[in-house]
């Protein structure tokens, strides 16, 4: 699988505003659903996920979260980028009581774990990789970012 | 050969990342063991037959077996630790 496929300028927001984890996985199932990546149980699925199992990581360099649910609720494989306006607040992997306060999600659709194993350390590299980082959090424009992240994750440059 | 299991929520991401990260590590370090990776609702099946429990999800009970940071894996901060206590333990 070409890691680059999974990126689509429909699935990328750049400085979003939200203000809840609820308002995020509202606007992101519903978009995803409408372009037919995902059933319809996902928002649910993802919701309740992310309560048990929450996914929010943070190193020196970086806070995210990386929300995602089992296979049967992805029809098609994908990464859905938001780089919100302000943080929000998630609580970190392995935990129910560390909040980290989340600059950047990324949706992980997986639906062929074997396949697509590589591409969360992937993201974990590229985002603790200073040039790569200062040129997501420059990018503005969601076209030229499909295209950089094409180009970053795609098996060319691997 | 000992064997190392890593459980998170699903069974589809996270898991599978630590666990190939941690079999990239023990075979730089020419170390052999069986690092599988399964969801948390079967972990209970193969924690009997494991060596190493490294986990990503917080842990609501005790199991008699060793357990690591997987998260460490997963992010790189820590690594150096978890790596060396792994390499104990598989001794």
């Amino acid at each position: 699988m070409d890691y680059a496929d999974l990126f689509d300028e429909g699935l990328v927001d750049l400085e979003v505003d939200f203000s809840s984890q609820e308002e995020i996985f509202e606007l992101i199932s519903n978009v995803l659903n409408d372009k037919g990546y995902v059933e319809n149980s996902f928002k649910s699925a993802i919701l309740k996920r992310e309560s048990e199992f929450p996914t929010g990581l943070a190193t020196e360099t970086m806070k995210i979260a990386i929300p995602h649910t089992d296979v049967m609720h992805v029809r098609k494989p994908f990464i859905y980028v938001a780089k919100l306006k302000k943080p929000i607040p998630f609580l970190h992997m392995g935990t129910d009581d560390d909040w980290v306060d989340v600059e950047n999600i990324f949706v992980l659709g997986i639906k062929e774990p074997s396949e697509q194993v590589g591409l969360l350390s992937l993201i974990m590299e590229k985002l603790q990789d200073k040039q790569f980082k200062k040129n997501f959090n420059t990018i503005a424009n969601k076209q030229e970012m499909v295209v950089y992240l094409k180009k970053n994750f795609g098996s060319e440059d691997q | 050969m000992k064997k190392v299991i890593v459980a998170c929520g699903s069974g589809v991401a996270t898991s599978q990342t630590v666990a190939s990260k941690v079999k990239r590590v023990l075979e730089e370090k020419k170390v052999r063991a069986d690092v599988q990776a399964v969801d948390i609702k079967s972990l209970e099946n193969y924690i009997k037959s494991s060596d190493v429990y490294i986990s990503i999800t917080k842990n609501t009970k005790e199991y008699d077996i060793p357990t690591l940071n997987g998260i460490a894996f997963l992010t790189g901060m820590g690594i150096e630790q978890e790596t060396q206590k792994l390499l104990d333990l598989l001794k």
